[in-house]
């Protein structure tokens, strides 16, 4: 974490999970590689154009 | 490392406010507590333009630089967030903030400014992911779910973009590219002819005399 002169409690990473019982099937909890993946699937219900292009 | 930003697409921006009510929904913010607002420019004039606005997760940003107590701390995919715990509600960040994203839920009597609350990029906050005290203090961690923000991913008409800068910004240049500009926005051209006059309207009748 970039956190300069912060004095606050320590975060974790989002692909280490954490309470997994929203996250379903989205990607395995400590592997970064799935949740990057996972997330860049979702990026692209963003994008209207890889339906219609 | 993605760095997670937001861009609202002032073109497609109905003012739906449903961004804003996505997060306050899934997050409970109290009332008074505008974690997204949006903004409409010249409104009810026509060409108003609309942005949501929340926290835009500033690379260098200021809340952070002034706050008294450092309370502020950035995530490796580049979210602002702060430890409510830490925070004394002095107000700083948000004199500094050019957004106006810090938020006060007047807690107490008195004028009494309670703990700053903002948008947190649905990242929660320093407590264990997905835990009843993170949702409490934070909202709901989308992030730790492997989801998006829940005002981008409920924006209908998909003004509001978020996630990794880097897609966001090609996403938002293959629309641009795709739509064209000025009277080729949205096929406006094709419907209006250009310069506003409908294709193919009739010349004004010579007058016979």
């Amino acid at each position: 974490m970039q956190s300069g002169k912060y004095r606050g409690k320590p975060d974790t990473h989002p692909w280490q999970g954490g309470d997994q019982k929203f996250a379903g099937e989205a990607f395995k909890s400590g592997d970064k590689a799935s949740w990057d993946s996972a997330i860049a699937k979702r990026m692209q219900a963003q994008n209207e154009y890889v339906r219609i292009q | 490392m993605a760095r997670m930003k937001f861009l609202c697409d002032a073109e497609r921006c109905i003012e739906c406010n449903g961004c804003v009510t996505a997060c306050k929904q899934e997050h409970e913010v109290p009332w008074g507590v505008n974690r997204r607002r949006v903004v409409t420019i010249n409104d009810g004039v026509p060409g108003e333009r609309s942005i949501s606005v929340a926290c835009m997760h500033c690379s260098d940003a200021p809340c952070m630089a002034v706050c008294p107590v450092d309370c502020f701390y950035r995530t490796d995919e580049g979210v602002v967030l702060h430890d409510k715990d830490l925070c004394i509600g002095c107000g700083y960040c948000l004199y500094a903030c050019p957004f106006g994203a810090p938020q006060f839920p007047q807690a107490g009597a008195f004028g009494m400014r309670g703990k700053m609350d903002k948008c947190t990029f649905c990242a929660g906050g320093p407590e264990k992911d997905g835990s009843e005290a993170e949702f409490k203090k934070y909202g709901r961690n989308r992030l730790a779910e492997g989801k998006l923000p829940a005002c981008a991913e409920m924006c209908s008409t998909k003004a509001l973009l978020g996630g990794d800068g880097d897609v966001v910004a090609d996403i938002y240049r293959n629309r641009v590219l795709k739509r064209g500009k000025g009277a080729e926005v949205w096929g406006w051209g094709t419907a209006y002819g250009p310069g506003g006059k409908p294709q193919g309207a009739p010349a004004a009748a010579a007058t016979k005399g």
